[in-house]
């Protein structure tokens, strides 16, 4: 899986409690246009994306990788709770929501699994 | 023109009446032969234009005093009668009649050219009037002294300008035919300035100019037409019927040009019904505009009051608006004590009668002085209106950034010192001692950066120094942060209301921030110093200047002084650093 | 040693740091009047004490301070604060005659910074915040007479604003005596000041030397 977010401590550590969660992670990005980049050229499964990066809107990076040929799944994550983004996150073509304090390799597990579960899983 | 005292009036009348009495009797007992079938008619028509003019310039004299169309009628009532020298069978007579033969025509020309002020206001104007008069009195002496010349002698009158030679087969000269050109060529350009001048009136000053204008291009068509008749070598017979049609005009003429006169007389009454008017109930915004607009007979006037604070013109609404003389637009400013209090934007026209304008206007007065404190008030209003919408921005903008600011900032660390202890808790039974130490580490590091995103975050909002210890450690502390060394001079060491520190603070860092950002200064200096009751202080930085006094960070600036009653100013010349200068009142 | 904080829990904390490291805390109060009661009835060696206390959570520290200079000129007075504001601690070290401190709240994540603090205060010594001398230092200046200094010069000049003698000098950067007084000379003159007297009269010039 790719993991975006502008944050490197934060990078890191999501990396270290996916990897002890059971994922494989492929690579890291800091901003919008390295997501897209790394989204082609690592073909991941899963793409672990912050909401807020500093070029870009993560909705709208969201929105170019799902609309691309064999897309990964993406799962958006945020220090601001899913409720501040109102139904912009159902909107959006992520298979659903996590807030970052929460993350972990369970939580993602039950975002991937499926959308109902997303639902529930993210405040 | 000075106004006519009841004695030179009298005065006048009489010479008018005896020049009259004297005209006729040198036509009948002159010494000449006038065929009888003529003299009465003759007789009665050119004493009742004489008369006609001099009685009705009396008039208009009096009751315009403004104008000096009355004096210039009177005038032409007299050239008219003094033509009549020539009946009188002696030489002297004879040379004085023949020179002031046409002088009434020189005064008609001028009369018609700046009907209806009786001044003459432009160079075609002064032109017609000059030629006119040099066609007249000049001209005429020099054909004297051809006629001399030429052994004229004693013979009958040539004539000149006034009437057709009556006698005799009629053979022009060149210098004749020449003569009646530039004439007709005069009477054209008189038309011409009249059909202008009464084209463009607006519809206040072409009340007063038609019956006049309309008169005058009557007579001036006539006697266009008989000169031409002579130009085109038309027995003068043809002529004579001319003649003497216009002279029926010149009769009823004088009337007619009265009759404009006390139009716009009657303008004047308006102005009393405007004061009476006014004087009913103070007017509502917009009111005093049309009652003005209606009193001016000018639909398109506009009224702007002068606002000395904001050295601007606003409408009665408060809404700044900008005056100018262009657009073809009359301009009259209303002053009082020297002070200009407002100016009306009018039709052009109008300022051709100044007199009527400013009498409307001091008419006005009052109401114009009460409306321009109304526009005052609305327009601080809606001043004070636009600045608290802007704090109310301001203040929202000010929360949206704190907000991102915990966001991107403090709580984004937390949440990584939440996983942080997360994953060490997980790892606690796999991990070495160590690995779980470096976790515990970097947790610390996180912390201890939140930390400080946080202080600087709170700083932001509110600096503790300011309540605890007063501006000047406040100031100081603020200077020490700055990205570009500040210097803070010395600052009265007593404390000031919470309101006023806070403003002078504020204002301090937000010119401290722009040196920072926008400047590129490489010094600020920073000054504070009691004024009076209040604060004075007074940022200056050595940067590249040009900041807009008008941009947000500055405009908010602006507000929150003037919310204390106080004043901000900028000044940025381009290349010469940045000053911000706050005055704060206390209390 | 007493501890005076308002916030019960971390008032526990610095209480056990300093018992950890050896310390006999002999009362844990909420207040200022507080610790003045206690301090009357049994002074200490030094005492902890927040800047921010009931009742108007302001400076209440720092007047307690200046009391107890007046009062228990011994008794150190090691102050804790939230803020980097080197008013404060200018203010702290002028209101004492010896044994002050000005200590950010965040340092007590290292006991080791903690406790070292308190002993050089109990100690008569004066203690100034490194983050308050690093603003000090690191301040944009127009004319910077410490471009003038050695990186060496100007690390000896930040400690000596934090209250280091000499002797402590000499062991954080493992320099001889000799060497250290040297670069203190150099400092002195580079920078046109006065050599003062003792380390806690070294303090107020240096500090005052670098706010003007």
């Amino acid at each position: 899986m790719l993991i975006v977010d502008d944050h490197a401590p934060f990078r890191s550590l999501a990396r270290r409690l996916l990897v002890a969660g059971g994922f494989q992670v492929v690579g890291e990005a800091a901003d919008g246009a390295d997501a897209l980049r790394a989204a082609r050229e690592l073909a991941p499964d899963v793409v672990l994306l912050d909401v807020q990066l500093p070029d870009s809107d993560g909705f709208a990076v969201a929105e170019r990788i799902a609309g691309r040929q064999g897309a990964p799944i993406i799962v958006l994550v945020s220090s601001r709770a899913r409720l501040d983004y109102g139904s912009r996150v159902d909107a959006s073509r992520a298979r659903g929501f996590i807030a970052k304090a929460e993350l972990g390799g369970e939580a993602l597990l039950r975002v991937i699994s499926g959308p109902a579960g997303a639902a529930t899983c993210s405040g | 023109m000075q106004r006519l005292s009841p004695q030179g009036r009298k005065v006048i009348g009489a010479a008018g009446l005896l020049a009259g009495v004297g005209a006729g009797c040198a036509l009948v007992w002159g010494g000449y032969e006038v065929p009888a079938d003529l003299l009465a008619p003759t007789l009665v028509l050119e004493v009742a234009v004489g008369w006609s003019f001099v009685t009705v310039g009396l008039v208009a004299w009096t009751r315009r005093p403004d104008s000096r169309t009355g004096a210039l009628m009177v005038v032409l009532g007299f050239a008219w009668f003094a033509r009549f020298a020539v009946a009188v069978a002696v030489r002297p007579a004879f040379v004085i009649g023949v020179l002031l033969s046409s002088v009434y025509l020189s005064v008609l020309v001028h009369l018609l050219a700046t009907f209806p002020g009786g001044r003459v206001q432009n160079r075609a104007e002064r032109v017609v009037v000059t030629v006119g008069y040099l066609l007249s009195a000049p001209l005429d002496a020099v054909f004297l002294l051809l006629g001399a010349q030429r052994g004229l002698g004693e013979g009958p009158p040539p004539g000149g300008l006034v009437i057709a030679a009556r006698s005799g087969a009629f053979t022009p000269s060149g210098v004749d035919l020449a003569v009646q050109a530039v004439v007709v060529a005069l009477f054209l350009s008189l038309l011409a300035i009249v059909f202008t001048r009464w084209r463009t009136a607006g519809p206040a000053q072409r009340r007063s100019l038609t019956p006049g204008v309309l008169g005058g291009a009557v007579i001036v068509g006539t006697i266009l037409v008989e000169r031409t008749a002579i130009l085109l070598l038309i027995p003068p017979s043809v002529g004579v019927v001319f003649a003497w049609s216009a002279q029926v005009v010149l009769v009823v003429w004088p009337v007619a040009l009265l009759l404009g006169l006390l139009r716009s007389q009657l303008d004047r009454s308006a102005v009393g019904r405007l004061i009476v008017e006014l004087g009913a109930g103070l007017p509502v915004p917009e009111r005093l505009r049309s009652v003005l607009a209606r009193t001016l007979h000018d639909p398109t006037l506009e009224l702007a009051y002068w606002l000395p604070e904001r050295r601007a013109f606003v409408d009665a609404s408060g809404v700044p608006v900008a005056v100018e003389a262009n657009g073809g637009r009359g301009l009259t400013r209303l002053e009082r004590d020297g002070e200009p209090i407002a100016v009306l934007v009018h039709d052009p026209v109008l300022s051709a009668e100044p007199e009527l304008v400013a009498a409307v206007a001091a008419g006005a007065g009052m109401a114009v002085q009460n409306e321009r404190l109304h526009a005052e008030v609305r327009s601080q209003l809606r001043e004070v209106r636009a600045s608290r919408a802007r704090i109310v921005e301001a203040a929202d903008g000010a929360r949206r950034r704190v907000e991102r600011d915990l966001h991107d900032g403090a709580q984004q660390r937390l949440v990584t010192v939440a996983l942080a202890l997360r994953l060490a808790r997980t790892q606690l039974g796999s991990a070495s001692r160590a690995e779980i130490g470096a976790l515990l580490d970097e947790a610390g590091a996180e912390l201890a950066g939140a930390l400080e995103e946080l202080r600087e975050l709170a700083r932001g909002i509110y600096p503790v120094l300011l309540t605890d210890a007063g501006l000047g450690p406040a100031l100081t502390s603020l200077a020490e942060r700055s990205p570009v060394p500040a210097v803070v001079g010395d600052v009265p060491a007593r404390r000031w209301p919470d309101a006023v520190e806070r403003t002078c603070y504020f204002v301090v860092s937000e010119a401290l921030a722009n040196a920072a950002k926008h400047a590129g200064a490489g010094q600020v200096v920073i000054d504070v110093r009691a004024d009076g009751g209040g604060l004075c202080v007074q940022v200056a930085d050595d940067g590249r200047g040009g900041a807009e006094a008008a941009g947000s960070g500055l405009r908010g600036l602006a507000d929150r002084v003037a919310a204390l009653g106080g004043e901000l100013s900028v000044h940025s010349p381009r290349g010469g650093g940045t000053r911000v200068i706050a005055t704060v009142p206390c209390g | 040693m007493i501890v005076a904080d308002d916030a019960a829990l971390f008032r526990a904390g610095i209480g056990r740091l300093l018992a950890d490291a050896g310390f006999d805390v002999t009362a844990e109060v909420g207040d200022a009047a507080a610790l003045l009661d206690a301090v009357e009835r049994d002074p200490p060696d030094a005492v902890v004490v927040d800047i921010r206390m009931p009742p108007t959570r302001t400076t209440e520290g720092l007047d307690a301070a200046r009391s107890l200079a007046e009062r228990h000129p011994d008794v150190g007075v090691l102050v804790l604060s939230a803020y980097v504001e080197p008013h404060y601690a200018m203010q702290l070290v002028e209101s004492g005659t010896s044994g002050t401190g000005y200590l950010l709240k965040e340092r007590v994540a290292d006991p080791g910074e903690l406790t070292d603090a308190v002993r050089r205060v109990a100690a008569g010594g004066v203690v100034i915040d490194p983050g308050v001398v690093a603003r000090l230092v690191g301040r944009a200046r127009a004319r910077n007479p410490l471009d003038a200094l050695s990186e060496r010069e100007r690390e000896v000049l930040a400690m000596m604003a934090e209250g280091r003698s000499n002797q402590a000098i000499c062991e954080r950067l493992f320099l001889s005596p000799k060497t250290v007084e040297a670069y203190v000379h150099n400092v002195f003159t580079k920078l046109d000041l006065h050599q003062a007297a003792d380390t806690n009269r070294r303090v107020l010039a240096v500090l005052a030397y670098l706010r003007a």
